[in-house]
Formats: structure tokens, C-alpha cells, sequence
């Protein structure tokens, strides 16, 4: 049994906030005591840009930057290391895909697919650059608890179908969607695939290959790793294939005054200084969630979420939203209570020490589907304890006692 | 920090001025972009203002017109119902270009309360409407 409370004591946010109860990890988890190291290390040991000087502190700091790329590869089991190239995020990822591989692949007349439940990260991409190509831009609607069938992806899959995106785990609801089936349905009339894993990735195993998706996405500080550093993943004969996009130094092969040319994958997607310490410290979060291991943290989550779920039914005047079953969703509860509104909820709450996000969480189609304005999100990660679901579920009825 | 001092929990559950008028001069729609938090809010000035395009403007007759009415009705939160509230009723009587100087320091004065930087938005929201609804041009003259 893996001792999560012991897990706790490495985030040293928690030894100066003892009476924290932080449930905000679907927006940015805290930073374990290794990572926050990382980066003191090279800023204060070995700093020299990668990639550039043949003198050693440089060397050094390339091959720390680099044996990421191959943490990474074995944390998604993506079949090359090249297939592994480092952004600021998430949201840089998909704004990447949808401006390289989408202004090439994308004409008019062709279909994009996405799910009500995206992020904007994965939404506003494919609408606007559906709008710029004469493109239909598709949605397949979720049921009524949020789940998102194969069958309601399918029902807008056409010969015209050129992209499906798709996020793993909803960022409101938490529902998981099928990844895997929804990705051959795509294939089968053409489509490329792309996984928004924003919300899977320190949550859910995350396999790209058993996937078989063509890009896949995620953010290092939603897993423990630091802020400005990002995943994109794409299949190694496609990124080949694709025009960078972001022009400047480490991303060519040569330079004259009539044309240039570009360095291979990664590189040739990666113009400029990259964040070299967040991707350097995102060594130690990718060891975290591989020393815990998948197989625990889902059943710590699980227990989690039954137990929030078990207690928030208790509580008066409260809706819940999303299908309410540990075994469709990861990480995030949504509710609200009916006799508060969630900005005063989530005030209220932070009254008693306990951080939730309240809003609508950057998915505005979605709760507009779900007929509120905005919701409260608890969400878990790994230093989470029923404890803290227990001091939820006072400041909750404190909020409520304030609004009687 | 007490966000929730009763008068604000009582202008949330009692709000004044809610509602909508039987005439109005002007009305205008507010969103707050960061919670989606919304406002409608509609004015009637005392009869015989003259009310022109330009609006709120301190040296123009137009500025001196005074609002004879004002309703709102909003989907928000506390802090956002609560100014709604204080401000409306604050307003009554007062002139297009003194209300065009009321700045956010007003409104947290009103409302009493120390606000974060995210609850300031909240708190603001009906005053950008007010402000916005003050400067469009009135329906009859
Ligand atoms: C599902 C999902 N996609 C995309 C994003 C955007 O991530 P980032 O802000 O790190 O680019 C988020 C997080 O906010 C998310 O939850």
C-alpha cells in the first residue's frame, strides 16, 4: 500500500500552510520539494544554454534537457523520442498543431470534429481556423450526464472528416471519454486523431501507441512539474511532414540570403531559448508519477472521488453534475449549491482554508449545455486525503450557513 | 476578512431597484468575461434633461442631466448584486458627469469590505455597466 500521507510531506507547501486543503490541481498542481530542487540545482551548479555551447556546463545542461525528452517518450510510450518536442503548454501545443498541420491539411469543404466538453484550448483552435479555411467545424454532443459516447463522435464522422480533437479527461466534469475507439472510428474514414491529455496525464495511464492518436497533448505544471513547460506529441511520419511554424535559432539546418532550411524533428518545431529549468525539472514530477505508479494513484483517486461524491450527496440544496460514478470520471467533482452562487461559494470556502475553483473553468459551451453560469470544481491529486473532502464538506455548509 | 458582512447578504437577498422600469431613456447589457456573470440595467432622467449622443460629458448640458429612475436585474453573485444595489441606489439624483467620476475606491467604500483582486471584477461589474448605460444616447428627448 502506498502511503500517501508520507507522498504529502514532499510538497513543502503543505509544511508552511499546514491547514491548507488545496483542491485546485485540475487548474496547476503544487510542487514537490524535488522539483522546486531541480531547478536551484541548475541555476545555481551547471546553468549555460542547451543546445549551443561546446564547453561543459552547457553539455551538461543539454543532456540533463535532453534525457527529458526520453522521460517523457517512456511516460506516454511513444515509439521515437523525436516524436517528443517541448512547448510552453498545452494551449501552445494545440495552437502549434492547428497552425502547422492545420494551414497545410485543412481546405474548404473539409470537417472538423470536436466534443462539447473542451477546453477553449481545444476549441477555439479548430473553430477558428475552420473559420479561416471555409471548414465546417463539428461538435459531438455529450449525454445528459457529460459521458461522451464513440456513437456520438461516429454520428459526425464523414468522408470530409479531416481532424478529430478530443480531450482524454473533461476539465468540468472529469468524465473519461474513449480515446481509444473514438480514435479508430476517425481512422476509418481518414481523420487525424489529437488527445487533449491536460487533465489525464498525472491522473490515467497514458499510452499514445495503444491509443494510436496522432498528437497528443499535455501541461508539465498539471503534474507536479513547473509552470511554462509543455508536451506535443505527434507521430514521427506527420511532424516530418509538417512546416514549423515558429521560426528563429535551434530550428535550422541552414541559413542563407535566399532561403533555409530546417533542422530535423524536434528541433525543427522548437525556434528559440526553450525553458530549460521547467524542462529539466519536469525530470523529477515524470519520476513521481512513475514511482507511485498509475495502478495506485488511480485507486487512491477513486476512493477520493466515491468518498466526495458519498459526502457532497449528503449535504442539502446541492446539485451535482456529471455522471456521478468513480469509474467514468478522474480527478474532478462539479456542483453547485443552490442557495449560493459559486463565486461566494468559492470565497467562502477559502474562509476555511479550503482552495476549490469556481467559474466556467475556461468550457464555456459546456456549462452553457449544463445551464449554469459557472460551477464549483474540487479537484484531487495525489497529496489529497479524505481529510480534506471532510474539511470540503464544512466550509461548505458554512457557505450555506452564511446564505440561510 | 469578512467578505460577508450582513448588509451585503441583505442587499443580496432584498435587492433594491431590481427589476425593470415602465419607461426607460436607455438600458445596456454587462458581462463579466471572467465568471460570466451578467447585468441589464435601464435609466429614466428627470423630464426636460437634455439628453443628447454625446452623453456624459462634464461641460455639456447633457451632463448635467440627472437620473430620475434607474433598475437593474443581474445573474451574480453576492458582492455583484450587493453593488448593483448600493450603486442604484446611490445614483438617484445625481447628475450624468458625477457619475462619470466615480471610480472602483466608490464602490468598495460602499460595500465596506476588503476585496481580492479576482472579487474586485465582481464588485465592479455594475459600475462599468452604469457608466457604459450613462454615455448612450437616450431613446426620446
Ligand atoms: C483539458 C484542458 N486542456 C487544456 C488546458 C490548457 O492548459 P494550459 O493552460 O496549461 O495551456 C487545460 C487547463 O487549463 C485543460 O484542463
Amino acid at each position: 500500500m502506498t502511503d500517501f500521507s508520507a507522498i504529502k510531506k514532499r510538497f513543502p507547501i503543505f509544511t508552511n500552510q499546514p491547514n491548507l486543503v488545496f483542491l485546485d490541481n485540475g487548474a496547476s498542481t503544487q510542487k514537490p520539494q524535488a522539483v522546486i530542487d531541480a531547478i536551484t540545482e541548475l541555476y545555481t551548479k551547471y546553468y549555460a544554454n542547451v543546445h549551443r555551447g561546446i564547453y561543459k556546463n552547457s553539455e551538461r545542461a543539454t543532456d540533463m534537457f535532453e534525457a527529458v525528452r526520453g522521460k517523457v517518450q517512456k511516460l506516454i510510450g511513444a515509439a521515437h523520442e523525436q516524436e517528443i518536442i517541448f512547448t510552453k503548454g498545452t494551449t501552445e501545443s494545440l495552437n502549434t498543431i492547428a497552425y502547422t498541420w492545420g494551414e497545410r491539411n485543412i481546405q474548404a469543404g473539409d470537417e472538423i470534429v470536436v466534443s462539447l466538453l473542451e477546453h477553449h484550448a481545444n476549441f477555439i483552435p479548430w473553430q477558428q481556423l475552420c473559420q479561416r479555411k471555409g471548414a465546417t467545424f463539428k461538435i459531438a454532443m455529450p449525454e445528459k450526464d457529460g459521458t461522451l459516447s464513440v456513437e456520438a463522435v461516429k454520428k459526425q464522422l464523414t468522408p470530409k472528416t479531416k481532424l478529430v480533437a478530443i480531450t482524454h479527461v473533461s476539465n468540468v466534469l472529469g468524465v473519461i471519454t474513449p480515446v481509444r475507439a473514438i480514435t479508430a472510428a476517425a481512422h476509418k474514414v481518414g481523420a487525424k486523431v489529437v488527445v487533449d491529455a491536460a487533465q489525464s496525464i498525472a491522473h490515467l495511464p497514458v499510452n499514445v501507441q495503444d491509443i494510436d492518436c496522432d498528437f497528443l497533448v499535455f501541461s508539465g505544471h498539471k503534474m507536479y512539474g513547473p509552470t511554462g513547460v509543455g508536451i506535443l506529441y505527434g507521430k514521427r511520419e506527420l511532424l516530418e511532414n509538417m512546416e514549423p511554424f515558429m521560426f528563429g535559432g535551434n530550428m535550422i539546418n541552414e541559413v542563407t540570403i535566399e532561403r533555409s532550411t530546417w533542422a530535423p524533428v524536434p528541433e525543427k518545431f522548437e525556434g528559440g531559448t526553450p525553458a530549460i529549468a521547467e524542462v529539466i525539472a519536469l525530470a523529477p514530477a515524470i519520476d513521481l508519477l512513475q514511482e507511485v505508479g498509475f495502478d495506485a494513484i488511480r485507486a487512491h483517486e477513486k476512493e477520493l472521488l466515491t468518498y466526495a461524491l458519498q459526502q457532497l450527496a449528503t449535504l442539502p440544496d446541492i446539485t451535482i453534475y456529471g455522471p456521478q460514478d468513480a469509474d467514468k470520471i478522474s480527478g474532478v467533482i462539479s456542483f453547485n449549491l443552490d442557495t449560493v452562487h459559486p463565486h461566494d461559494t468559492g470565497t467562502l470556502v477559502d474562509e476555511k482554508d479550503v482552495a476549490i475553483r469556481v467559474g466556467h473553468h475556461c468550457a464555456q459551451p459546456l456549462t452553457n449545455f449544463l445551464g449554469v453560469i459557472g460551477t464549483c470544481r474540487a479537484s484531487f491529486a495525489i497529496y489529497n486525503t479524505k481529510a480534506d473532502v471532510d474539511r470540503l464538506i464544512n466550509a461548505l455548509k458554512h457557505a450555506q450557513k452564511v446564505f440561510k | 476578512m469578512d467578505n460577508y458582512r450582513e448588509e451585503i447578504i441583505e442587499h443580496y437577498k432584498h435587492p433594491q431597484n431590481y427589476g425593470h422600469l415602465s419607461h426607460a431613456d436607455a438600458t445596456v447589457h454587462e458581462r463579466n468575461s471572467s465568471c460570466g456573470d451578467v447585468i441589464d440595467m435601464e435609466v429614466a432622467y428627470e423630464k426636460g434633461a437634455a439628453l443628447s449622443a454625446e452623453g456624459a460629458s462634464t461641460s455639456t448640458a447633457a451632463g448635467a442631466a440627472k437620473i430620475q429612475n434607474v433598475r437593474f436585474t443581474s445573474d451574480g453573485c453576492s458582492i455583484s448584486r450587493a453593488s448593483a444595489s448600493m450603486l442604484t441606489e446611490e445614483v438617484k439624483g445625481m447628475s450624468r458627469a458625477d457619475i462619470a467620476k466615480l471610480g472602483p475606491q466608490d464602490i468598495f467604500d460602499m460595500l465596506g469590505v476588503n476585496i481580492g483582486t479576482t472579487r474586485a471584477k465582481c464588485a465592479l461589474l455594475p459600475l462599468d455597466a452604469m457608466k457604459k448605460l450613462i454615455k448612450l444616447p437616450a431613446k426620446h428627448e
